[in-house]
């Protein structure tokens, strides 16, 4: 008897059995049903968990949290198809989002066609509301994780596992994936890294704890989180909004190091004009937040 | 009586007139109205009574009268610009909710297997009513 080998062993000694040849294993050849019977008692009542000693690659990723990937996407009709088959690949037992803020091209068609749940908005709303409709569906299914994964391919599906992981051992409420714990080789432009030290710096000193990557949008949120998200998200530009409110609301917010690919098609919706704005906006959303009451 | 007095008078009762044809028509809402009726009922006070602003700057101690006139209604178009920013963030916020709602409901209702136009694919139950 081989508890850990696959149904297949019995199967053999069957063919084997049938054909006349002599096997491997005179015992299976012997008695093909006590081997089955063998193999029924291991399973339901010795091991019933017997896939969670599987090895380390094909156990699933999650037993018995439910998953949700969403992912927000205005126009990326380039690249929407290749990030879902990527997390498909990777993360196999979680179910994917794709919540089309109002695109004009074949977006939300090329999603559904990938096998993603479409939620599609009658018009434009901006990334906070389009966010903030993935968490909706997230409470409203009753998902205990939801990560955010960028339609445009920049966030590797395959390091979802890392950001889910604290959030499944109850360790943060919600996991940020950052860019600048030593993986990867992002190198922002001058001036966008100089507005990123600047935000960390700030969103550091008011949470008091250390924040590297405050603009990341690759991020993991727990039960509660989604709960409060689907209450509250910040318009737009919100990653480093939220994590300031999440503080305030005695969330506890945690950083693990990821590696971010270049943008694999489409353009990014921060141009140097509205750059001025995201600082000015940022800044002014963050002091409303620590004078606002609740 | 000056020339101008009676076009004033004229102007303050058709801008009253229009304010409260709005309202008829349902184009203006009672809640916003309460401010552009005690406009144009000030407007119609100091067009009919002439010395009147020329009372209330010297009460207060403004030298050019006009100048009070100016000052008022800038701080009405002011405040009135504020009301409004106001209300546009709530009817944004209204307006946000509603969109994402029926977002889901949509997906609610393919999901339960009916099309958009709002027809089950399913023979409907047949009311016995």
């Amino acid at each position: 008897m081989r508890p850990f080998g696959r149904m297949a062993g019995s199967e053999d000694a069957r063919v084997e059995r049938r054909t006349g040849r002599t096997g491997r294993s005179e015992r299976n050849l012997e008695s093909p049903l006590r081997h089955h019977f063998y193999v029924y008692i291991f399973y339901t009542f010795i091991n019933p968990f017997h896939t969670l000693f599987q090895p380390r690659n094909q156990r699933p990723l999650l037993m018995k949290h439910k998953l949700l990937i969403i992912i927000p996407a205005f126009n990326e009709e380039a690249t929407i198809s290749g990030v879902i088959a990527s997390i498909r690949r990777h993360v196999p037992s979680a179910d994917i989002v794709v919540v089309n803020d109002g695109s004009r091209d074949r977006t939300a068609g090329l999603a559904a066609g990938s096998g993603a749940v479409v939620l599609s908005h009658l018009y434009n709303l901006g990334i906070g509301a389009t966010m903030q409709t993935g968490y909706k569906y997230a409470r409203s299914k009753g998902y205990d994780i939801a990560v955010q994964v960028d339609a445009d391919g920049q966030h590797p599906p395959e390091q979802i596992e890392r950001l889910v992981k604290p959030v499944m051992e109850g360790r943060a409420d919600i996991v940020v994936g950052s860019r600048f714990m030593g993986e990867g080789d992002y190198k922002p432009s001058i001036a966008r890294s100089a507005g990123m030290v600047f935000f960390s710096q700030l969103v550091s000193a008011i949470i008091k704890e250390k924040i590297t990557d405050t603009t990341s949008g690759f991020r993991a949120s727990g039960k509660r989180c989604i709960e409060y998200f689907s209450s509250r998200y910040p318009d737009d530009y919100p990653e480093v909004e939220a994590l300031v409110l999440l503080h305030k609301k005695g969330f506890s917010i945690m950083e693990v190091p990821v590696s971010m690919a270049e943008r694999a098609g489409g353009k990014s919706s921060i141009t140097p004009m509205k750059s001025v704005y995201y600082m000015v906006k940022v800044l002014l959303a963050i002091l409303v937040d620590l004078m606002k009451k609740n | 009586m000056y020339i101008f007095q009676i076009i004033a008078i004229i102007g303050s009762v058709a801008l009253f007139a229009f304010v409260i044809d709005f309202i008829r028509r349902g184009l203006l809402k009672e809640k916003y109205s309460v401010l552009w009726i005690i406009s144009a009922l000030a407007i119609m006070a100091l067009s009919v009574k002439k010395g009147l602003l020329d009372a209330i700057a010297g009460f207060l101690g403004i030298a050019y009268p006009p100048s009070l006139l100016f000052l008022v209604a800038f701080v009405f178009i002011l405040l009135i610009n504020l009301h409004f920013s106001v209300v546009i963030s709530i009817l944004h916020e209204k307006n946000k909710a509603l969109v994402q709602d029926i977002t889901l409901l949509k997906n609610s209702l393919r999901e339960a297997g009916i099309d958009l136009s709002g027809k089950a694919k399913e023979r409907e139950p047949r009311d016995n009513g």
